[in-house]
């Protein structure tokens, strides 16, 4: 096995699930993924994309169809899950209601028979360590939903799992504090090196969170990598639309060069950073995102401007979202927020944008 | 603060102003103070005013001497220890067998067509009479019975606590059954994952998460089974042999004596446990619907694959399900042949024998006073369930207890109740305000009395359907018809209505069922110008005929079942063209 | 629509008990009403019971009831041929009520002060003797009792007998062949330790029957400790103590247990029905015997009815029916036809029971019973 931390390796995985009626759901279609010791990888995706379906299948509660799974360069697809030394923090956290805080965290441990006095202090660091000191002898119906989760965690992290599994656990809190947990989430794990495949199909969550991220669709991956690569360099269309959002402008690839390419688009000729499978006179499109776009009033003269016509107005606090007509396009405009400067509905603008903050992919 | 001693002036007169508040509220709304009256009317009638009679006449002078003698005599004692040793076996093995079912239905994976036939073995019980069971164990198990002694050559006694703990078990655990279904099935699947997560193995799952959490609803069905069994008659009169327990004390002291004072003290006997274990149970049962807490519930419930685990459990519960099929197998066998196990030819002369003359009457008399009671039971369970959930009022809660007691009491003491309090026209302040209702002189020849028993005992599972359905509905829903412009009474009928619909017939079906199948209520209050057909197969079992009381049986099953079908095909048809309106 | 309609009930329901308020008034008879002093005078006696006539619409009480409900104590089928057959003959509708004797004399005392029966028909005179005692019989002297034996009615003509039973051992002889045991021919034998559950009796209590036995203990053994000490020990073959009197003879013909005190009639009828392995036998210590009785019920509704069946059930004719249903007992009208299945007094050795006594005692004796023997460990 290789010298580098490869801790968890899934191989070809395909899941099959079989209805009653005999229709067949293929949830997770030959994924394969190779996570690395101490990363925290999000796997990322609209609901019905395999993604949840695949965290079950690494935590145990499902057997693949298809293919392996492999722990440490052991296959562990046919252990049973509480023989996988994993952690998992449930979305609807799973807490024992007839147990307190303190004998939820410890029941792992007791189960893995720990000293009494070993499991008193474990209990208390990962308490201590989520911030929840003092609640030990609560019952879980009597805490908040933030504290619900920190239970959830710290149970999970008390047993040293090997891998720390999240299924979408700031799902079903507020906002800011999903904000605030999240951080929270990630400095711990980032402490303690755990390795952490993550759940969720809220992008900024992912993006905020992960070293890597796995976007998925339909049961297949669509790209493996970092936030940034799968934000700027979207492997596919798919991506491109789901990871915030984009606008996509209609262009004539022209040649190639390097790692860029050179496009034809309204009229102009602008060399652009390019996707690997883009070809001269293969159908592409241009992604350009909203912040990428610049406006101007229409007094400013500009040779590379283009005309449009501003269609909605959302004023956001710290920036402004413009939708613009141009040439039958609907184009999204992130425009950042200035005393006096704010375009009306139906206003005429100028808008233009830097070639090297846009990319061209192929249309598939 | 000043530690005053009792309610301050100042919370006195805020409880006076919120009473009178619901007062004025009730007033105002005519629909609501009709329905209160109706309800409390009835509640205190057919519910309160017997039990009060009993409870006076326990505890009169002469009740106090009766009560001296019954605590100094050791038959008293034994037959008190009888009566609770029963219970505690019933209610063990009632709630073991009921685990054992619910558990294969919701946790094991089993074919589709096993688990259907383990389902409707549990329900068979409920469309018959309880002690059906009884007569065919005797038949089946008896000294000379067919399994028994003609296929194995054992000679079992089936008389007595074991053949009773066997037979009410069988009839019984379909409660506990239920409940625990509607518990597992409630149970969040990812508190098992987690638990399997951390490290349990399966037994360790079950032993810490599932059964610490199961523990309120599992300890509900036994103290019901409980309650059940030391209440019920039919069985211990059938099968009890020289065990005797205070249901059939009670009985022999009014048929066979007519000591009202000495069955008033009996009942208050047997009142005092039944009513403590069911309150307890009722408290259990609300606590133990806070099952999980947490978030959405996620994943699937995992099935128990293992074949070392699954062919136990799934052939335990076949074995008892096929005992329970062969049981009413056996009374139709036995209702066409002369006396099964001494003499099988075929005979069609027990249906004659119960289809003319005094078996018609019975028949008829039953199935018309039941059809009399049910849409009553229903639909008063229907209108209370509105007052206890809609309702402001203080009363509340009253009214839901008042109303429960018509099953938490036992039947039997409803019986004496009801001789005592109505066998005698009512008088207040002089006034007749009700007619002799039971004996063979009284009204309608006892009729009312016996519809009014069938109501009692029907409308308080009205009242839980019929809570529960409302329960679920938003109160916004209504408060969105109201602002668009509808009153009390539309929008109940309108809105409410409908949506409870479902509650309201499957209330109907029960409330057919139980009155049909009801023996220790009206054991007391038939006459001979109205008759059940409960206590004529009792009679014919009491005689010896069993033919006869096989075949009386077939009918009022078959009477129930039909009765439900109708009614299942009125309900599926109109909510189905309903739905293709909509 | 629908929100009126428990509206309507209650209302439909108010209705129909106010209207039900009004019916008693009239049918309800005043509270003290003097009993007939002689029973054959004419209906105007029973008069305070039924309001005249032309006040009352024609189904309230008329002079001469048309309908007659009878409190039945014998086996089912043999109240039905009799109350068919009364019917045939005289048009009065006749229904019944079927109860064993203790079940009936707890029945007539909850009727007291309303009796729902009109005439007391069949079951053992001692439980006639405590009616009388407590007061729910009128005494009425039928034309026809004149041809009844002294012996077997009522001096005062509270009550009258219309069949006499012999009680007796009903054993299955195949049962008893099983367990190597002799059909029993005395008391003591019953206690034999091979027939160890295998005996069944009724419960004094409800039974009739059961009385019969349990006083014929007591008289033929002297006295009441001297009995309880003789069904302590019948106690440990006892499978059960059933609750109506004939039942033990119905387990015989299952084969439950191999014998059955029950009356001999009883027996010859089961087997007669389908259990020709049971066997009829008689203690040599000598047995109880029962004489059926007929009454009419104080404060009956249907007083002239009443006396019709009376007569009626007095007469060989009526007596002769039993038969017809297989029920063997003796009719008292010596002038009846005996069916050649019914035993043959001169052939058993009956004790010298006296139904007065035995009346008197039976609370107190049921009491005992229950106190000593139900409970006894075997």
């Amino acid at each position: 096995m290789s010298e580098l931390q490869d801790l968890l390796v899934l191989e070809h995985v395909t899941k099959v699930f079989e209805s009653r009626e005999g229709r067949n759901v293929v949830a997770v279609n030959d994924v394969s993924l190779s996570i690395r010791k101490g990363e925290l990888i999000t796997l990322l995706g609209p609901s019905g994309c395999g993604k949840t379906t695949t965290l079950r299948l690494i935590a145990g509660f499902e057997l693949p169809t298809r293919g392996r799974i492999l722990l440490e360069g052991q296959d562990i697809a046919y252990l049973p899950p509480n023989k996988r030394e994993m952690g998992m923090v449930f979305q609807s956290y799973a807490l024992f209601p007839h147990l307190s805080v303190f004998e939820n965290i410890a029941y792992g441990l007791r189960l893995r028979r720990l000293s009494k006095e070993e499991i008193e202090q474990r209990v208390r660091t990962f308490m201590a360590l989520v911030n929840l000191t003092g609640l030990e002898q609560r019952k879980p119906a009597a805490l908040s939903g933030g504290q619900q989760q920190r239970v959830a965690l710290a149970r999970a992290m008390a047993i040293r799992p090997r891998v720390l599994l999240f299924d979408e656990p700031l799902s079903n809190l507020d906002a800011k504090l999903r904000v605030a947990l999240r951080a929270e989430i990630r400095q711990i794990q980032q402490r303690l090196g755990i390795t952490s495949v993550y759940v969720t199909h809220d992008q900024s969550e992912a993006m905020a969170l992960s070293d890597r991220i796995v976007v998925m669709n339909e049961g297949r991956v669509e790209q493996v990598g970092t936030p940034e690569e799968v934000y700027h360099r979207p492997a596919t269309l798919f991506v491109a639309d789901f990871v915030g959002r984009a606008n996509f402008l209609p262009v004539e690839v022209l040649q190639l060069e390097n790692t860029h390419a050179i496009v034809q688009f309204a009229g102009k000729r602008l060399c652009t950073p390019a996707h690997p499978d883009v070809r001269p006179n293969k159908p592409a499109v241009l992604m350009v995102r909203p912040e990428a776009i610049r406006l101007t009033s229409h007094a400013l003269e500009s040779n590379d401007a283009l005309d449009g016509v501003v269609r909605n107005v959302a004023f956001l606090g710290h920036y402004v979202e413009y939708e613009l007509t141009w040439d039958q396009h609907v184009l999204s405009v992130e425009d950042e927020s200035l005393p006096g400067r704010l375009f009306r509905q139906g206003e005429r603008v100028r808008w233009y944008f830097d070639p090297e903050r846009a990319f061209v992919l192929p249309k598939r | 603060m000043d530690a005053s001693l009792g309610p301050s002036p100042l919370s006195r007169a805020r409880f006076l102003r919120s009473f009178t508040h619901s007062l004025r509220l009730l007033l105002r709304d005519s629909s609501l103070l009709i329905a209160f009256g109706v309800a409390v009317a009835f509640v205190g009638i057919a519910v309160l005013y017997p039990l009060v009679a009993t409870l006076s006449r326990a505890f009169s002078a002469e009740g106090a001497a009766v009560l001296a003698n019954v605590l100094a005599r050791p038959v008293f004692h034994r037959i008190i220890l009888n009566t609770l040793a029963l219970g505690l076996t019933v209610a063990t093995a009632g709630t073991l067998v009921g685990f054992l079912f619910a558990w294969v239905q919701v946790r094991v994976a089993a074919p589709q067509w096993i688990k259907r036939f383990i389902h409707t073995a549990a329900l068979v019980p409920v469309v018959s009479p309880p002690f059906a069971v009884a007569v065919a164990a005797i038949v089946l198990f008896g000294r000379n019975g067919l399994l028994t002694y003609q296929l194995f050559g054992l000679r079992t006694d089936i008389y007595g606590l074991p053949g009773l703990t066997l037979v009410m078990t069988l009839s019984f655990f379909t409660v506990a059954y239920l409940t625990l279904r509607g518990l597992l099935y409630g149970l969040d699947p990812s508190l098992d994952e987690a638990a399997a997560n951390l490290g349990a193995g399966r037994w360790h799952q079950f032993r810490t998460v599932t059964l610490p959490m199961l523990l309120p609803g599992i300890a509900s069905a036994f103290l019901l089974l409980f309650v059940e069994a030391i209440a019920d008659l039919g069985n211990p009169l059938v099968l009890g042999g020289n065990y005797t327990v205070l249901a059939t004390r009670l009985y022999l002291a009014i048929i066979g004596e007519y000591d009202l004072t000495a069955g008033a003290v009996l009942s208050v006997l047997l009142l005092v446990p039944s009513l403590a274990l069911y309150l307890l149970q009722w408290r259990l049962a609300t606590s133990a619907s806070v099952v999980s807490i947490t978030g959405k519930p996620s994943g699937r419930g995992r099935l128990i694959t293992d074949k070392r685990a699954t062919i136990p459990l799934v052939g335990g519960a076949l074995l008892i399900a096929a005992l329970v099929f062969l049981i009413y197998g056996t009374i139709l066998v036995g209702a066409f042949v002369v006396s099964l196990g001494v003499n099988n030819a075929l005979t069609l002369r027990n249906f004659e024998f119960v289809l003319v003359g005094y078996g018609a009457k019975a028949i008829i008399d039953t199935t018309l006073l039941s059809l009399l009671a049910t849409p009553v039971a229903a639909l008063l369970g229907m209108v209370i369930a509105f007052l206890v959930v809609r309702g402001k009022f203080h009363a509340r809660n009253a009214l839901d207890f008042g109303t429960m007691l018509g099953i938490a009491v036992p039947g039997t003491i409803f019986g004496i109740g009801y001789l005592l309090a109505f066998n005698t026209p009512t008088e207040v302040l002089g006034i007749t305000v009700l007619p002799k209702l039971t004996g063979g002189a009284a009204v309608f020849g006892g009729a009312l009395a016996i519809v009014m028993v069938y109501i009692i005992r029907s409308t308080p599972a009205g009242l839980r359907s019929g809570v529960a359905a409302l329960q679920q509905i938003d109160p916004s829903i209504e408060e969105a018809a109201v602002s668009l412009g509808g009153s009390r009474p539309t929008t109940f009928r309108r809105i409410v209505l409908p949506l409870i619909r479902p509650a309201f017939f499957s209330s109907l079906i029960y409330a057919f069922a139980r009155s049909m199948t009801t023996v220790s209520a009206i054991l007391f209050l038939t006459t001979p110008q109205t008759r059940i057909m409960t206590q004529q197969i009792l009679n014919e079992t009491d005689a010896g005929r069993f033919g006869n009381a096989f075949a009386y049986v077939v009918i009022l099953i078959a009477i129930v079942l039909v009765a439900i079908g109708l009614l299942s095909i009125f309900v599926g048809t109109r909510t189905g063209a309903e739905r293709e309106a909509a | 629509m629908y929100r009126k309609t428990p509206f309507l009930f209650s209302a439909v329901t108010l209705v129909i008990l106010l209207a039900a308020c009004a019916v008693p008034s009239a049918t309800q008879p005043p509270a003290a009403q003097p009993p007939a002093e002689q029973p054959t005078t004419p209906p105007q006696e029973a008069a305070p019971t039924q309001a005249p006539q032309a006040e009352l619409p024609p189904a309230q009480a008329p002079e001469k009831s048309s309908t007659l409900t009878v409190l039945c104590t014998p086996q089912e089928d043999w109240c039905q041929a009799m109350t068919r057959a009364f019917e045939a003959e005289t048009g009065i509708k006749t229904s019944y009520v079927r109860l064993s004797s203790g079940e009936a004399l707890a029945r007539l005392r909850a009727g007291k002060d309303n009796p729902e029966f009109s005439v007391w028909w069949g079951g053992p005179a001692d439980t006639y003797v405590a009616a009388k005692a407590e007061g729910l019989l009128e005494p009425y002297i039928s034309p026809n009792a004149a041809a009844i034996p002294d012996s077997q009615k009522d001096p005062e003509g509270y009550w009258t007998g219309v069949y006499v039973g012999a009680l007796g051992f009903c054993s299955n002889r195949d049962v008893l062949a099983k367990l190597g045991v002799e059909k029993p021919d005395s008391w003591d034998d019953l206690l034999d330790e091979r027939l160890k559950g295998q005996v069944a009796m009724a419960h004094p209590a409800s039974s009739g029957t059961a009385y019969t036995a349990v006083w014929t203990q007591v008289v033929r053994l002297g006295s009441v400790d001297a009995a309880f000490d003789y069904l302590k020990k019948l106690h440990n073959n006892i499978l059960q103590y059933t609750k109506s009197g004939a039942a033990p003879g119905q387990m015989a013909a299952r084969g439950e247990i191999a014998v059955a005190i029950i009356f001999s009639h009883d027996c010859v009828k089961f087997a007669d029905e389908g259990a020709p392995m049971l066997e009829v036998s008689f203690p040599k210590e000598g047995t109880g015997y029962e004489i059926g009785g007929v009454a009419l019920i104080k404060g009956a509704p249907e007083p002239e009815a009443a006396k019709m069946w009376i007569d009626w059930v007095l007469t060989a004719k009526a007596q002769e029916i039993g038969a017809t249903v297989k029920s063997y007992q003796l009719p008292t009208n010596p002038e009846a036809k005996v069916s050649e299945r019914s035993v043959k007094l001169s052939e058993v050795k009956l004790v010298d029971y006296d139904f007065i006594e035995a009346g008197k005692s039976r609370k107190a004796i049921t009491q005992r019973f229950e106190d000593e023997i139900t409970v006894a460990p075997k």
